[in-house]
C-alpha cells in the first residue's frame, strides 16, 4: 500500500497534467453519478422517521369503470371503509395506518401572534407506530382521540417555537384554519423528503370524510400505510389484496361498475419514482432502465478517457514493468497492482467528486422536492448515509475496473525483454 | 554438474520481410560457482543469449536447463517464480525504479516472494545494503546517487533474493574505470564468498580475463 501511494505521488510530480486530469475527471464523473444517485436514493433509503421503508407497502387509489359502454370511469384515493376493507387485517402485516398521504397547507396562529402556513398531517394512532418520530415532550394522540375527532395536535419542534416562542407548548392552544387545537406533544422536525411521515402539525384524521360518486362511498382521502412483519413476501400481500378486490368487484358489479386493479399496494420505490397514479398501473422498470443507462453512460464515457490517461501513465513505466517481470512479478500481479494503484487514484477522485456532490445537493435548490413540488434541501446526515457512501465507492470501483482493465492487461502481456529496453 | 545447460539453442526473429538469426545452435554449459564472461561484437547475440538463459525470452529451438530443471515447458507464471527464486539480473543502465527509494528498490524481488514476513524482508535488505556499503543511502532516491552507487544498488537488488545465478549484461558499461573496478570486485566477491554462478556479458577484455572462462560469440555462434 505504501509503495502504491509513493508511486501515485511520484506520478503526480512527474506527470502532473495527466495525474490531475485523471483525478479531476474521476471527480467529475463521480459528482455526476452521485448527484443522480442521491436524488433517487434519498427517496428510497430508510431514515427516521421512515426507518422501515423497506418493509412498507402503500395501498392507495381506487379505480372504477362503468359496465356501460362509454359511461366513463372514476378514480381517486380511498374512503376509510374501503381502505380498511382492501388492506385491513392482512396476513404478514404488522400494522396499518389510514391517513391522508398529502399534507394540507393551512393557516396557523398561536399565542405568539404570528400567522403562517404550515403542513398539516391528518393521521391516526397507528401512524406513530409505523413511523418512528422522535417525541421530545408530551405524547402522541390515541385511538380514542382519533375516533372522537379530538382537537388535539402534535407539533414539530420548529412549529412549536414559531407558535409559542419560548413558552412551553404542551397544553397550549393554537388555531388551525380558525379551529382551536390543544397541543399534546412535540416531535423533532422531519425532513420533507420523508414524504409520508412529514408534517409540521399532526392532528387526528376524520375517518368520515367521503368523496361520494353516484351514490358509491368508495372514494375519500385515505391511503393505507402498511408495515410488514419482517420477512413477509410483498407479492403474497398483493395476492391477498387482489382476492379482496375480486370480492369488492363482484359487489360493485351489481351496481353497474367493475374495479380496475393496478397492482396496489405499492413499494417505496414506486412511491419514490412518482409513477403511481389513481387510474394507471405503475411501471418502475422504464425509469429504472433509464437510470441504469444514465449510470452506464456516466461511467463508461469518463472511463474511456481515464483509460487513455492510465495508458499514458503506464507508457512511461514500461521499462519498470519489464524489470518487475524479470525479478519475478507474474502477469496476474502486474494486473492487480495496476488496478489497485488505479483504484486509489479513483477513490481520491471519488472523494473529491462525492464531496462536491454533497455540497451541491446542500446548496442548490431544485434537486429535491417534497410531495407538493417545493424545493427541499436534504440534511447532511441523510447524504452521508452508508448506502450512499457505499454506492460512491462502488461507482469508483466500477469506474476503476472499466478504465484500468485494458491497460493493465496490455501491460501484463508485455514481453519482459522488450519492456526492459523500452525507452 | 552444470547449473546452466543450453542445448541447440536457436533464436530467430521474424518480420514480414526478413528473418534474422540471433542465435544459431548454441550449446553451452556453466558449472555451479563458475564466473563466465561472454564477449563478442555488438549484435552478435550475447544479450539474446543472456535473456534466454534468464528465462526472459524463449528460444525458437533448443532446450534450457537451469539447476537441473528443464525450463522449456514452464508456464509464464512458473517462469516468474523460477526467476524470482533463482536468478538475479544486473543491467548495464541499472534499471532502478525511479519512484522507489534505495531500500524499496532492493526489496523488489522479495515483494514477489511468498512466505517472507515484512520484518524478514527488511532484515534481508538491511544485510545486503550493509554488505554493499549502502546503508547510509537506503532512504535516498536513485536520482540522488552516482552511477557506481546505482549499480551497487542494482547488485544489491540482484542478490537480496539469494539466487544461485546472476546474469549481468555489461554491468560496468556505463561506469568509469574506477567504479567499474569496484563493481567487478563486488561480483568477484559474490562469486567466491557466496558461490553464486555469474554469467557476464562484457566488452571489456581486461575484466573478462579476470573471470574463470571467456565464451566468445560471433554472428550468433560460439567461436571459442
Amino acid at each position: 500500500m505504501k509503495k502504491k501511494l509513493i508511486q501515485i505521488y511520484y506520478d503526480m510530480r512527474t506527470q502532473p497534467v495527466v495525474a490531475w486530469v485523471t483525478i479531476l475527471g474521476t471527480a467529475l464523473s463521480i459528482f455526476l453519478i452521485m448527484t443522480v444517485l442521491m436524488m433517487q436514493q434519498v427517496k428510497i433509503i430508510p431514515f427516521a422517521p421512515e426507518s422501515n421503508r423497506d418493509r412498507m407497502l402503500y395501498g392507495m387509489f381506487f379505480h372504477l369503470e362503468s359496465n356501460e359502454e362509454g359511461a366513463g370511469s372514476g378514480s381517486a384515493n380511498l374512503s376509510y371503509n374501503m381502505a380498511r376493507r382492501l388492506y385491513g387485517d392482512l396476513d404478514g402485516v404488522a400494522e396499518v395506518s389510514y391517513f391522508d398521504k398529502d399534507p394540507s397547507h393551512n393557516d396557523l396562529k398561536g399565542p405568539s401572534g404570528k400567522k403562517f402556513t404550515g403542513a398539516i398531517r391528518f393521521a391516526d394512532d397507528a401512524f406513530w407506530r409505523i413511523y418512528d418520530h422522535t417525541l421530545l415532550s408530551g405524547r402522541f394522540f390515541t385511538a380514542d382521540e382519533v375516533a372522537a375527532k379530538s382537537r388535539v395536535a402534535v407539533l414539530s419542534e420548529s412549529t412549536a417555537r414559531r407558535l409559542f416562542n419560548d413558552a412551553s407548548p404542551l397544553g397550549g392552544h393554537f388555531q388551525q384554519n380558525h379551529a382551536d387545537y390543544e397541543v399534546i406533544g412535540v416531535v423533532a422536525d422531519v425532513s420533507p423528503l420523508a414524504s409520508m411521515a412529514y408534517g409540521e402539525v399532526y392532528v387526528p384524521v376524520d375517518r368520515d370524510v367521503i368523496w361520494e360518486m353516484n351514490g358509491l362511498q368508495v372514494f375519500g382521502p385515505f391511503t393505507a400505510a402498511m408495515l410488514l412483519e419482517p420477512g413477509t413476501d410483498k407479492e403474497a400481500v398483493r395476492g391477498q389484496v387482489l382476492a379482496r378486490y375480486r370480492e369488492v368487484d363482484s359487489e360493485l358489479n351489481a351496481e353497474g361498475y367493475r374495479t380496475v386493479y393496478h397492482e396496489s399496494p405499492f413499494s417505496q420505490e414506486v412511491i419514490a419514482s412518482g409513477v403511481a397514479g389513481s387510474n394507471m398501473t405503475p411501471d418502475v422498470s422504464g425509469g429504472r432502465t433509464l437510470r441504469y443507462v444514465l449510470y452506464a453512460i456516466l461511467l463508461i464515457v469518463p472511463a474511456i478517457n481515464l483509460s487513455t490517461m492510465l495508458h499514458s501513465r503506464l507508457r512511461r513505466r514500461v521499462s519498470e514493468l519489464g524489470v518487475r517481470r524479470a525479478f519475478g512479478c507474474t502477469r496476474r500481479r502486474i494486473i492487480t497492482d495496476i488496478i489497485s494503484e488505479n483504484l486509489i487514484v479513483t477513490v481520491i477522485g471519488g472523494v473529491i467528486g462525492l464531496a462536491a456532490g454533497i455540497i451541491f445537493a446542500l446548496c442548490y435548490d431544485g434537486l429535491y422536492t417534497n410531495s407538493a413540488g417545493e424545493a427541499v434541501r436534504p440534511a447532511l446526515g441523510l447524504l452521508l448515509d452508508w448506502r450512499i457512501l457505499l454506492s460512491a465507492f462502488a461507482a469508483c470501483f466500477i469506474l476503476n475496473i472499466i478504465s484500468a482493465s485494458v491497460p493493465a492487461w496490455q501491460a501484463s502481456r508485455l514481453r519482459p525483454v522488450e519492456a526492459i529496453n523500452a525507452k | 554438474m552444470p547449473i546452466i545447460e543450453l542445448s541447440g539453442i536457436c533464436k530467430v526473429y521474424r518480420t514480414k520481410e526478413i528473418e534474422t538469426t540471433a542465435l544459431d545452435n548454441i550449446n553451452m554449459s556453466v558449472e555451479k560457482g563458475e564466473f563466465v564472461s561472454v564477449m563478442g561484437p555488438s549484435g552478435c547475440g550475447k544479450s539474446t543469449l543472456l535473456n534466454i538463459t534468464g528465462l526472459l525470452d524463449r528460444p525458437t529451438a533448443g532446450t534450457v536447463r537451469l539447476l537441473d530443471r528443464d525450463c522449456n515447458g514452464l508456464s509464464d507464471t512458473a517462469l516468474s517464480h523460477f526467476r524470482n527464486e533463482n536468478i538475479g539480473f544486473v543491467f548495464q543502465s541499472f534499471h532502478l525504479i525511479p519512484s522507489l527509494s534505495v531500500e524499496d528498490n532492493v526489496e523488489l524481488p522479495l515483494d514477489y516472494r511468498n512466505g517472507l514476513s515484512g520484518a524478514d524482508r527488511r532484515r534481508r535488505v538491511d544485510e545486503v545494503l550493509e554488505r554493499l556499503g549502502l546503508s547510509h543511502r537506503k532512504k535516498h532516491m536513485p536520482s540522488q546517487l552516482s552511477g557506481g552507487q546505482c549499480q551497487r544498488v542494482a547488485i544489491a537488488r540482484a542478490i537480496v533474493g539469494r539466487p544461485s545465478i546472476i546474469l549481468a549484461d555489461e554491468p560496468t558499461g556505463n561506469l568509469d574505470s574506477r567504479m567499474g573496478a569496484e563493481v567487478m570486485d563486488l561480483l568477484h566477491d559474490l562469486n567466491t564468498t557466496d558461490g553464486i554462478t555469474i554469467v557476464m556479458v562484457t566488452h571489456n577484455e581486461l575484466q573478462a580475463k579476470q573471470t574463470d572462462r571467456i565464451v566468445r560469440f560471433f554472428d550468433g555462434r560460439i567461436i571459442s
